[in-house]
């Protein structure tokens, strides 16, 4: 059979596409290298979730090589199943957004021409996009409504312009952590808001609401609350009739007719047997690395660098998430008994964020710049990655007998930490790609993807003038051994570019409607796309996109 | 985060580092400089060995795993000790488990035998107190070869102290009870545990 649309993977970038194609009776097809888990069928099982490979493949059979500039100017390159890093982040049906905590913050108007709002930054590739917020706006209030999100819009300097007034899905439970943020705040003069999540405070269809499981990131959701991919759009999807979703499909090549156009993907099915579907319009979606890695794989006699990329723009100007951590104690014994039964009430949101420092217009920096956003968090609830956290000394060495058990006594029983991430652009560079490694292999026999991790110094500035505004407030709310760290260190689970849109050829590999700009039938639709990232998380992003590519996939199908 | 997961932790291996160690490691052993004279001192004693359960390691690496286990994390009045909450059997699973770095799992092993080797040329570990004991697995915690693969041992006891008891560990939910940790909903079923999962027909 041939389908009208193919789609390799299953995740945010596939999810929206499946979803309109198979409602407007396109036949789609969706290939997914992992398996079909149901809503049912997750747990909150430690082991499953963060301790084991289950979700994710055997590094030992699928790994990556991570290519890191060392501080003598050199470049090193280990494998993830040397250094146990993993960059893998969910591989079944819905892919990582299974799994994602789902905080969801638009990207602002500037975000879109960071290079004409604020310039130029040496030795990094910052462009403007192709499109503008206006041309995605409409797009983000569709995946409120048909995806999920749920939260408050409460005014602050940098609220970008909304079509609709709040969000279909009110604000999700806090715990009481938030209301002494709000009241820290006001003392600051310091903005914050309630974080925008895509989960659902109510039922949807057949999706139940939250039920405060205190087990989000990381884990599957049991009640659908969690607007994954999967859940969200390709269970309608399938439901249309229209959506078959063929799972355990490792695509490993896309085949051309010689005259510009894919003809096939081409799959390891779950015995290892090389399988192919036919359609008249491919979509990839695989997450950027492995988007790229794909593209890069399937070269041919007239493609012989790979797919869409004749001017050398595949796997270039990859983005992950820059910025940092920061954490705070709140101490029981500082406490009344009531105060800590409130503060220990587990499953509740903090849902506070802050992006009054989206633009620093600071004297410590020439000029204004991009700054980012701050989300503040609790301590995920997983206890073993929290006992394993007190494992060592301040100075390194191993706690060892009683020592052990009273700090983990003291960690569990005596204290609650909360903590913030700071959000800025990891700004698009040479030295941040993907390849394809010369010499190491998946257990298909298939080039693993090289990935140079490099990152821009400026990335790491704007990074730590955020953290110390995370400090201050939590140290103005009362939280004790406040501390933050910035660094260039990458967060796998945040990653976008390595396809960039853009209107000249010679520099992206996408027109701006995220079609090849050298394969007419051929689709990006993940976050490879963005030429920068903007200093949010990507999901929501991801899914607005992929919203708005589906409507011009519709066009071309109708032509 | 639960939240968020932007600084995702490595759950695994560090088999790299743990690669380095070996090559360059430095006998720690100066027995001279402990301090203890062991009076009044406390001494554990482990469960019998059996072949079946215990079936990756030999009768005498058990005796010094299931001591170092609980020099790790004693039975020591604050909480539920190594012994208790099986953690000498949950790493004898870790062992037999195929899907794990089978080098992570050699490593686990092979220090086992240095510091065995070690301590038979010195003294008897077996037989000394838990102050002894800790003593020493600290010295060995503080050498080049010994740093990882103490830290790997208390990874496996965390998990075990930690885990659902379904995997037969944290027996009776004693190491939630005891940090007041309240578990997920809803909480694996048989079938799902891991590796079972492994054997359902969507995975
Ligand atoms: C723990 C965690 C927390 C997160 N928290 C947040 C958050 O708070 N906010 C936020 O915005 N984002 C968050 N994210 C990130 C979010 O999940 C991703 O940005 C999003 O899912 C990316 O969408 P995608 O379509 O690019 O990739 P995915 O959703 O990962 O989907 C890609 C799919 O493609 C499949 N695939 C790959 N290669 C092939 C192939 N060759 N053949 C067939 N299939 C293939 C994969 O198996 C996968 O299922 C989080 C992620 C994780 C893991
Ligand atoms: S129930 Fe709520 S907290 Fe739990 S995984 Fe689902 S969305 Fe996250």
């Amino acid at each position: 059979m041939k389908f009208d649309v193919c789609i390799v993977g299953s995740g945010a970038g596939a999810g929206p596409v499946a979803y309109e194609l198979s409602l407007a009776r396109y036949k789609v097809c969706v290939l997914e290298k992992g398996p079909w888990i149901k809503t049912d069928q997750f747990s909150k099982d430690e082991m499953t979730a963060t301790r084991r490979s289950v979700y994710t493949p055997n590094l030992k059979n699928e790994r990556h090589v991570i290519v890191k500039h060392q501080k003598d100017g050199t470049w090193e390159a280990k494998s993830t199943y040397q250094t146990g890093k993993d960059y893998w982040n969910g591989n079944i049906v819905g892919g990582s957004s299974n799994f994602m905590s789902a905080y969801f913050h638009r990207l602002k108007p500037q975000d879109f021409k960071l290079k004409s709002t604020y310039g130029e930054i040496e030795g990094a590739n910052v462009v403007d996009w192709p499109i503008d917020y206006e041309n995605l706006e409409p797009y983000y209030a569709k995946v409120e409504s048909i995806v999920g999100v749920s939260g408050k819009v409460v005014p602050h300097k940098h609220l970008e312009p909304r079509s609709t007034v709040d969000f279909p899905f009110p604000p999700l439970q806090e715990n009481v952590l938030a209301s002494w943020l709000d009241a820290a705040a006001s003392e600051l003069d310091y903005e914050v808001f309630p974080s925008p999540r895509g989960i659902i405070s109510r039922s949807k269809g057949n999706r139940k609401s939250c039920y405060y499981s205190n087990y989000c990131g990381s884990y599957g959701c049991s009640s659908g609350a969690k607007s994954s991919s999967r859940v969200a759009l390709l269970n309608d999807a399938v439901a249309s009739g229209n959506c078959t979703i063929i799972d355990h499909a490792k695509v490993y090549h896309l085949t051309t007719d010689g005259n510009g156009a894919v003809t096939e993907a081409q799959y390891y099915d779950a015995e290892d047997n090389k399988q192919s579907v036919s359609a008249k319009l491919f979509v990839v979606a695989a997450q950027a690395i492995e988007t790229s890695r794909l593209l890069l794989m399937s070269k041919n006699e007239d493609c012989p660098d790979g797919l869409s990329n004749n001017n050398g723009q595949v796997g270039k100007n990859l983005v992950f998430s820059g910025g940092g951590i920061g954490s705070g104690q709140v101490l029981f014994d500082e406490l009344n008994p009531e105060e800590v039964s409130d503060i220990k009430q587990p499953g509740l949101f903090i849902n506070r964020a802050s992006q009054h420092w989206y633009e620093i217009d600071d004297e410590s920096f020439k000029k204004p710049i991009k700054g980012g956003t701050i989300d503040f968090v609790s301590e995920h609830a997983n206890a073993i990655t929290k006992a394993i956290g007190q494992k060592r000394n301040n100075d390194g060495s191993l706690r060892i007998g009683a020592d052990l058990k009273e700090q983990l006594h003291f960690y569990f029983t005596k204290q609650r930490t909360f903590k913030f991430e700071v959000f800025v652009d990891w700004l698009p560079t040479d030295n941040c790609r993907v390849e394809l490694d010369p010499d190491v292999t998946d257990k298909w026999g298939d080039p693993v993807a090289r990935v140079y991790v490099g990152y821009h110094d400026h990335d790491l500035e704007v990074g730590r003038y955020l953290a110390k505004k995370g400090e201050e407030l939590f140290r103005k709310a009362g939280l004790k051994n406040v501390k933050s760290s910035v660094s260039g260190g990458v967060s796998p689970n945040l990653q976008a570019g390595g396809c960039r849109f853009g209107d000249n050829p010679k520099t992206s590999v996408l027109d701006k409607n995220c079609k090849s700009h050298e394969i007419d039938n051929l689709y990006v639709t993940d976050g490879s796309f963005m030429p920068t990232g903007g200093s949010v998380p990507y999901t929501f992003t991801i899914y607005a996109n992929a919203f708005r590519v589906a409507d011009r996939m519709k066009e071309h199908l109708a032509s | 985060m639960n939240e968020s997961k932007k600084f995702k932790s490595n759950p695994i291996s560090r088999r790299e580092f743990a690669q380095k160690a070996a090559l360059g490691g430095i006998g720690f052993f100066v027995f001279a400089g402990l301090e203890s004279c062991g009076t009044d001192e406390v001494y554990f004693v482990p469960r019998a060995f059996n072949a079946k359960i215990h079936s990756p390691l030999s009768l005498k690496e058990y005796n010094y795993l299931a001591r170092i286990l609980n020099v790790i994390l004693p039975e020591n009045g604050n909480g539920p000790g190594a012994q208790q909450v099986n953690a000498v059997e949950h790493i004898c699973s870790v062992l037999r488990d195929k899907r794990q770095d089978p080098d992570e799992n050699r490593l686990i092993t092979n220090r086992l035998n240095r510091f065995i080797s070690d301590m038979n040329q010195n003294a008897e570990f077996q037989n000394a107190s838990l102050k002894v004991q800790t003593e020493l697995v600290v010295a060995a915690s503080e050498t080049k070869w010994g740093n990882y693969w103490v830290s790997r041992l208390t990874t496996l006891v965390l998990e075990a102290l930690l885990l659902d008891p379904k995997y037969n560990v944290n027996s009776n939910e004693c190491g939630w009870k005891w940090l007041e940790h309240q578990p997920g909903s809803p909480r694996p079923t048989d079938s799902r545990l891991y590796p079972t999962i492994f054997e359902t027909d969507e995975i």
